[in-house]
């Protein structure tokens, strides 16, 4: 696994985290341990996206950085397999 | 992946219900040319395209077209709020009314139920992306004869929005086929599918 596998395993698994959290709180708003979890990954799923970012290029295409160039474009997309 | 933004591309403001309007403006929810079969379409055959802008652009635009049938029900759950059963009578809505009472769901005017047939996905460059500006073409039309329907700038207003967003789709395909074709045989852009055939490109003969 290089480098850019493990940082998007880590935003998977910190949003994959936050999704689950996210359904969890709709049907209990009122639950402050679940709100807390909410936002210790919140936290760690932003700084993971900043690492990848600036290494990687974008998520989404508000993420592009260049002034340059249209990055949003570049290979590889996620069904491909070496976005894997 | 997706995620949801609580928020509509163009507000959607209506003052005044009427479910006759709703009956006609639903098609482009669930109908032929409708939201639902653009944005499926587009989001099915972006898989196999071979060039980063094509991949892009289907991405892009498959995802709009996610928001247009937000708006597209926003519309239609705005135009059937706090009606009366005469109301539905007398509008024609009853034949909607009777399998959905309010609720929506992606049919045709004409009340045919949304269905897979009204797209392709052929795995073809040139075919997926006629295909497509053909669409938007018939998408646009359909919001001209809803806008030939509508007495009401509050409903008029987004459809105008969504109407323009079909001819600004419709040139951005126009320019995806443009590139296509750069990147293939100018003298026979037939002589190979970029999206199967291997080594397809500008001096590929038949």
């Amino acid at each position: 696994m290089n480098e850019r596998q493990r940082l998007l395993k880590l935003i998977q698994m910190y949003d994959f985290a936050i999704k689950d959290l996210n359904l969890y709180l709709d049907t209990h708003p009122g639950c402050a341990a679940a709100l807390q979890y909410f936002h210790k990954y919140k936290e760690l799923s932003a700084k993971a996206y900043d690492q990848y970012i600036k290494l990687y290029g974008p998520i989404i295409p508000k993420q592009v950085t260049s002034t340059e160039h249209w990055t949003w474009i570049n290979s590889p997309w996620p069904w491909e397999r070496s976005a894997n | 992946m997706w995620t949801y933004e609580k928020k509509l591309q163009y507000p959607v403001n209506i003052k005044n219900p009427n479910p006759k309007l709703a009956k006609v403006i639903i098609s482009q929810l669930g109908g032929p040319d409708g939201e639902l079969a653009a944005s499926i379409r587009y989001l099915n055959q972006r898989y196999v395209m071979p060039y980063p802008e094509l991949k892009g652009l289907l991405t892009d635009i498959g995802t709009e077209e996610l928001s247009h049938l937000e708006m597209v029900s926003a519309i239609i759950y705005q135009l059937t709020r706090n009606l009366t059963i005469d109301q539905i009578k007398d509008s024609g809505f009853d034949t909607y009314f009777v399998d959905h009472t309010t609720g929506i769901y992606p049919v045709a005017a004409s009340g045919a139920p949304f269905t897979a047939s009204y797209f392709q996905s052929k795995g073809d460059v040139i075919t997926d992306l006629i295909e497509d500006m053909a669409a938007e073409q018939k998408a646009r039309t359909t919001y001209d004869n809803i806008l030939r329907l509508s007495d009401d700038p509050d409903v008029s207003d987004p459809i105008k929005f969504l109407r323009a967003r079909e001819i600004a789709h419709f040139q951005r395909f126009g320019e995806g086929l443009r590139i296509a074709q750069d990147n293939l045989n100018s003298k026979n852009f037939y002589a190979c599918n970029p999206a199967f055939n291997k080594r397809c490109g500008r001096n590929q003969q038949l």
